[in-house]
C-alpha cells in the first residue's frame, strides 16, 4: 500500500467551504455523514453547554482515533460523483481525490440508505457556509448498527457522543415548549428507541429531566408527547 | 443506467464480499500515519462551528383538493 498523501488542509470546515465553492449547485444537496457529521455534533454539543451532558473528556489515545481526514457524504451514486468530479473512485480508499481532499459518496450504510439521508438531514448555517448534515437520530442508528457488526474504536466514541447530544436535545426541546414540534420530537424518540431499546431507560438524569419537562407541558398541545412518555419513559406518571 | 436511490445495493455473496473488502481497505487507509486528525488539530478546529445555526427542515405537505 503506498504511503498516504499528507493533506494541505486541516479543517472539516475548510473542506466543506471548498466543496461549496466548487460545486455551488450540487453541494447543498449532499448530506454530510460519518465522522465529519459526528464531529459537527460534538462541536454543537459543546456549544450547548448542557451541565448534564458535556462533551466527554477524551484521552490522547481516543483523540487519535476520533476523526479521519476523508469526508463522507450521501447524495450521489458513485457513478454520478465520479462524473461530477471528473475523477474515478480510487479502489483502495473508495474516495475521489479533489484539491487535496479525499471525498467519499456512500451509496448505502449498514442500515442507512440514500433515501434516509435525503429525507432526514439538518441544514447548518455557519457564517457564509450552508451545508446539510445527517440527522443525529439517523446517524445514531447507523452507529448502533456499526457497533453491532464491526470493531472500530471510533464508532464507540461517536455513538457515545451522539447519545449525549440526543439526550441533551431531547431535554432542551421539551424544556422550551414554545418552539417544540411534538410530532418531530416523538418521531425522533421512536427512531432512537428502535436503534437502542434502552436509550430512555438507562439514564436516571435523562428520565427525571424528561419526566419533569413532560409534566410541565400543555396537555392539549402536547398530547402526543405525553402519550409517548406514558408508554416509553420508565417511571413517568401524571 | 444509474440505480435509483431507493433500490438497495445487491445483497448476493459476491457483492457483499466486494463491499467487505472495500470497507477493510478504507479502514486500513484511515489507520495510516497522517490520515487522522491529531488531538492538537481537533482542538484547533473545535471553534469552527460554534456559531453555527442548525435548522430542522419541516417536510412540506402537498395539499390536494378534490370536489
Amino acid at each position: 500500500m503506498p504511503l498516504p498523501k499528507i493533506y494541505d488542509w486541516k479543517r472539516v470546515h475548510v473542506a466543506l467551504k471548498l466543496l461549496a465553492r466548487e460545486f455551488p449547485a450540487d453541494f447543498p444537496k449532499w448530506v454530510l455523514i460519518g465522522g465529519g457529521a459526528c464531529w459537527f455534533y460534538r462541536v454543537a454539543l459543546g456549544a450547548a453547554h448542557d451541565p448534564d451532558y458535556p462533551v466527554p473528556t477524551y484521552s490522547a489515545e481516543e483523540e487519535q482515533v476520533w476523526l479521519s481526514k476523508d469526508v463522507d457524504f450521501m447524495g450521489l451514486t458513485v457513478a454520478e460523483a465520479s462524473e461530477l468530479f471528473q475523477s474515478p473512485f480510487k479502489e483502495e480508499t473508495h474516495t475521489i481525490t479533489f484539491e487535496g481532499l479525499e471525498v467519499d459518496f456512500l451509496e448505502e450504510g449498514l442500515c442507512l440508505t440514500l433515501r434516509d439521508a435525503l429525507s432526514h438531514f439538518r441544514e447548518v448555517h455557519a457564517g457564509d457556509l450552508t451545508f446539510s448534515v445527517l440527522a443525529p437520530e439517523i446517524l445514531y442508528s447507523e452507529k448502533c448498527a456499526l457497533l453491532a457488526n464491526k470493531e472500530r474504536p471510533q464508532d464507540r466514541l461517536h455513538q457515545a457522543l451522539l447519545a449525549k447530544f440526543l439526550k441533551s436535545e431531547f431535554c432542551t426541546d421539551l424544556e422550551n415548549p414554545g418552539a417544540l414540534d411534538p410530532d418531530e420530537w416523538v418521531d425522533r424518540a421512536r427512531e432512537v428507541k428502535t436503534a437502542d431499546l434502552n436509550f430512555f431507560a438507562d439514564d436516571e438524569r435523562l428520565k427525571q429531566r424528561l419526566a419533569r419537562a413532560v409534566t410541565a407541558l400543555n396537555s392539549a398541545a402536547h398530547r402526543r408527547i405525553k402519550h409517548w412518555a406514558k408508554h416509553h419513559l420508565p417511571g413517568y406518571t401524571e | 443506467m444509474l440505480r435509483p436511490g431507493h433500490i438497495r445495493l445487491p445483497k448476493d455473496a459476491a457483492a457483499e464480499a466486494a463491499r467487505a473488502a472495500a470497507y477493510e481497505r478504507k479502514q486500513r487507509w484511515k489507520e495510516l500515519p497522517g490520515n487522522r486528525y491529531t488531538p492538537e488539530e481537533l482542538q484547533a478546529m473545535s471553534g469552527d462551528f460554534t456559531d453555527a445555526v442548525m435548522i430542522r427542515p419541516k417536510h412540506k405537505r402537498r395539499v390536494m383538493y378534490i370536489d
